[in-house]
């Protein structure tokens, strides 16, 4: 009898084997998000540790200080508005960060290691990285993307540090793309691209146009347009309507309009178009 | 006193020599190059220049190596002597406990600041050649507060190693010091989160624990941030030698005491 128990034994793992063979791999309980070995071997952790590099950026973006202010975060969902005025740090975000970030240091008694901390840290005080520099961000963004390529925030922000900050044309269109080969069906990214296009360096309109236009379809694919994916739309929208403008196209600026109002009509965007044909009537 | 001198002298040299003898520190050398020669090769997205995420790992390893090569040499100094028996015949020479201790303890000193000395000689090196600047006072201060550290884990582990077994002691300390390097300047700030005995507890261990955070200037070093004022590099100073110090005495009324 006790013989048998080894085949039994192995008869039940065969047919575990067996029956979970036969489970769709989407219906398992911790499926594989993308392929690769990092895959299998982390799961989830990817983005965990990839947000872990995002941070670490955020950190040598401010000499190596976790300042808890993020400045980075971000900059790709809402950077046309970064776009607008640069990144000057001065804007309300920013601000309240600061403030944040400076409140915490009020404490009572006196803690003679806090102080000899405080004194041998460097000291929680504004200063960024700047222009060339900002190439020391670059291998943390590079770690956070091979981490996680479905990490479009990391993408997006690495392509705004080469494109904004170090004003490399070419890295920043040779990030975008490689984001974008990773992340085919993200409007952000599209969105990313599409800029990149836009710089002076690689000034191509046919290509920027054709990626914004792509993220208007995906946006008009999905059920419910809302947070980032909402931003991408009117972003892509925004594009294409001053592309139209700039070549007096009424037909397309009315098309835009048209997509424009049906997910928002009161929506910045669309009063913009909508004085943009306006004035191109005039 | 030249008499003291020179039989303290001996046993320093005796300790130095040991470490080099051993292959651990080609051993280290070699996982050092492995680490690093393909993280100096990296070109993240096809872009060169960038070099502190490379200063920042080499100096996290010479970190990990002084804490693995000290806490080493200072949990060996006595156990083999007790395990081999070869302490009687040292005792029988005209040397008293209290040097035996100290010559051995700073002859384990020795050799870890001459491991310390070699990792970092490589790493300014290799900054140099980046086009980094080395040699600065933020170098130099980095240097002996990291030499502080070394001195102060060779105590710790001398000391653990008369109050627990030697695995006992080096598995204890090589979590301890970590978590004080890279947590313990957040202590507080747990403190606040709980309540009761546990937060007194974490309250005590915050003013007792090594705070070996102290001497961690990378950050400084990495980012260009400068050295550190004199009066602080000076507190710094005197608290590694205070705490090794007191380490050291505790270490030498527990020898005193043990029966051989």
């Amino acid at each position: 009898m006790r013989k048998l128990i080894p085949y039994g034994a192995i008869a039940l793992v065969a047919v575990f084997a067996m029956s979970l063979a036969k489970v769709p791999p989407a219906q398992m309980p911790q499926a594989v998000s993308g392929g690769g070995f990092l895959s299998v071997l982390l799961g989830d952790a990817k983005k965990d540790i990839s947000g872990a590099m995002i941070k670490e950026a955020d950190s040598y973006f401010h000499g190596g200080v976790d300042m808890d202010c993020h400045h980075l975060h971000g900059h790709a969902d809402h950077g046309s508005q970064h776009d607008e005025h640069g990144h000057d740090c001065r804007c309300e975000h920013c601000a309240h960060e600061h403030m944040k970030c400076d409140g915490a240091h009020d404490k009572g008694s006196f803690d003679p290691w806090r102080w000899i901390n405080e004194r041998v840290r460097a000291p929680e005080i504004e200063r960024h990285l700047e222009g060339e520099r900002t190439i020391e961000l670059m291998p943390w963004f590079w770690a956070a993307v091979k981490a996680d390529p479905h990490n479009v925030e990391a993408w997006g922000t690495a392509w705004y540090v080469a494109s904004h900050m170090m004003h490399d044309d070419a890295l920043a269109l040779r990030i975008a793309v490689d984001g974008w080969r990773q992340n085919a069906g993200s409007m952000a990214m599209a969105c990313v691209v599409g800029r990149a296009y836009r710089a002076k360096g690689t000034l191509d309109q046919k290509h920027s146009e054709a990626m914004f236009r792509k993220a208007v379809e995906l946006g008009r694919n999905k059920e419910k347009l809302e947070g980032n994916d909402l931003f991408s739309f009117y972003e892509a929208l925004g594009y294409l309507a001053e592309y139209a403008e700039n070549e007096n196209d009424m037909r397309a600026l009315e098309m835009l309009l048209r997509e424009a109002k049906r997910v928002e009509p009161d929506h910045p965007t669309t009063k913009l178009i909508e004085s943009k044909l306006r004035e191109s009537r005039k | 006193m030249n008499g003291r001198i020179r039989r303290i002298g001996a046993l320093v040299k005796l300790s130095l020599l040991e470490l080099w003898r051993r292959n651990d520190m080609f051993a280290l050398l070699v996982l050092a190059l492995v680490l690093l020669v393909p993280l100096s090769m990296a070109r993240p997205f096809g872009a060169t220049g960038a070099t502190r995420y490379f200063d920042e790992a080499a100096l996290l390893l010479v970190w990990g190596y002084s804490l693995f090569i000290s806490l080493g040499v200072g949990g060996r100094l006595f156990t083999s002597e007790f395990a081999n028996r070869t302490v009687y015949p040292l005792l029988a020479k005209p040397v008293s406990r209290g040097e035996l201790l100290l010559g051995k303890y700073l002859g384990a000193v020795a050799a870890a600041w001459s491991a310390l000395a070699f990792f970092y000689a490589l790493w300014a090196v290799s900054s140099a050649l980046r086009g980094g600047e080395c040699l600065s006072v933020c170098f130099f201060q980095a240097f002996v507060l990291h030499a502080l550290f070394a001195a102060l884990a060779v105590a710790a582990a001398l000391c653990g190693s008369f109050l627990f077994t030697p695995s006992a002691s080096t598995t204890l300390l090589a979590i301890l010091f970590p978590a004080m390097f890279f947590f313990g300047r957040r202590l507080p700030e747990y403190a606040e989160n709980v309540s009761g005995a546990l937060r007194w507890l974490v309250d005590a261990f915050y003013w007792v624990a090594p705070h070996v955070e102290f001497f961690d200037m990378r950050q400084r070093l990495v980012h260009g941030w400068g050295g550190v004022e004199p009066g602080v590099f000076l507190a710094v100073v005197g608290y590694g030698v205070a705490y090794s110090a007191v380490l050291l005495l505790f270490t030498g009324i527990l020898f005193n005491r043990k029966r051989l």
